[in-house]
């Protein structure tokens, strides 16, 4: 399993769109690598924008039981877990 | 040249209509470089809403040039709470009385102006000034800001356009339970930012409702999944009465407790207060991420 820890390659700050891209990059190269990774957030902040740039585009692309067998999320708090919830729904609604 | 004057307010409150008076005179960019005085003798209380719009003021009147007086409140807890929240460290203030001044600089204090950087040290100096002030644990206090106030600066970074960035400001209200945060930007609203998506929209309040709905934004061109920002807090400001939402865009006023409203005078900008309930709770979460 691959790891990524937010904080070291991308910032503290994870609330842009752009920062979110970066993200969505190396998680599909990891897909397209046929492995699974853990995401570490400890030291960040999040957005919607950053999620929506990530996962939810992610979700446009693959099937969702899909992703969730090859993302895990590690040191993740509670509040960056209600916006990811709202950006999961928001990308199965836009993909429905 | 006459001295340009805007009298604040006895009591400058959260309410946008008590400011009413004073944005029929305000224009964001001013055409001239006449002087202009902000009379703040009279203020006996002052909020966040009314500290963010005269710091934003003072602001953009000193980036266009013009000479800014200020006079002084003469109460003298107005002057205490003024200087705790950094509004005198922001615009170099240090005498009494009516001064000059011409210059800006940043403050770790309560009041923030942001431009195109969010600032992880200030947002968790927020935490931290909200706990001290208030009976709410750290974890909620930061999950607070994580969520709605980071989630408001993005969007003025995104989409308000506002030439000077925003302005933050948060009171605690330990007596009422109360914490209010407001957010001010000077850009160029909501409707003009989903306009050109969303042509139907014809008022600034029809504008705010559909900025509320879920994949709603302003880069909807784009087939990528976009705009909960605004949703992200309603609905966390919905769970467990844990507060209200409002905004206030050009003539548009939106209240998640009493519906809306066409204002008379315009902002000419964008104004989000979150009153939030400091008994409320955020109850540890461990359910699946995807489910």
């Amino acid at each position: 399993m691959k790891y990524i820890s937010l904080f070291k390659e991308i910032d503290t700050d994870c609330t842009s769109y752009e920062k979110g891209t970066i993200l969505y990059e190396f998680l599909e190269k990891t897909i397209a690598e046929n492995q699974s990774i853990e995401i570490d957030m400890s030291d960040v902040f999040t957005s919607s924008s950053f999620f929506n740039a990530s996962i939810g585009q992610l979700i446009l692309k693959y099937d969702i039981d899909f992703l969730k067998e090859r993302i895990h999320f590690k040191n993740m708090r509670n509040e960056d877990k209600f916006t990811l919830r709202k950006s999961i729904g928001n990308a199965i609604k836009k993909k429905s | 040249m006459s001295q340009l004057s805007f009298i604040f307010p006895t009591d400058s409150n959260n309410s946008i209509q008590t400011y009413s008076y004073i944005f029929r005179n305000f224009k964001i960019i001013p055409a001239d470089k006449r002087d202009v005085l902000f009379d703040c003798a009279n203020i006996s209380f002052i909020k966040p809403l009314g500290l963010n719009l005269l710091s934003a003021m003072i602001f953009s009147f000193i980036s266009n040039g013009n000479k800014v007086l200020i006079k002084l409140p003469n109460n003298e807890a107005v002057v205490k709470y003024l200087r705790d929240q950094g509004f005198f460290s922001e615009f170099n203030i240090e005498a009494a009385g009516e001064i000059s001044i011409g210059t800006t600089r940043g403050t770790s204090a309560s009041l923030k102006r942001l431009q195109d950087v969010m600032d992880a040290s200030y947002l968790d100096s927020i935490a931290y000034w909200i706990c001290r002030n208030s009976d709410i644990p750290l974890t909620y206090a930061e999950a607070l800001i994580r969520i709605n106030l980071v989630e408001l600066i993005n969007n003025v970074f995104d989409h308000s356009e506002s030439p000077i960035g925003c302005y933050i400001s948060a009171q605690a209200y330990p007596r009422m339970d109360w914490l209010i945060l407001s957010i001010l930007d000077f850009g160029i609203g909501i409707k003009r930012s989903l306009q050109p998506h969303y042509p139907e929209l014809s008022s600034d309040v029809d504008a705010i409702r559909k900025a509320l709905e879920e994949g709603v934004s302003s880069k909807k061109h784009e087939r990528r999944p976009r705009g909960v920002g605004l949703t992200v807090i309603k609905d966390f400001l919905a769970v467990d009465q844990r507060g209200n939402l409002e905004i206030i865009s050009y003539t548009g006023l939106y209240h998640s407790g009493g519906g809306t409203k066409t204002l008379d005078v315009p902002l000419r900008g964008t104004c989000v207060n979150l009153y939030i309930n400091a008994r409320a709770s955020f109850e540890s979460d461990e359910a699946d991420i995807w489910s």
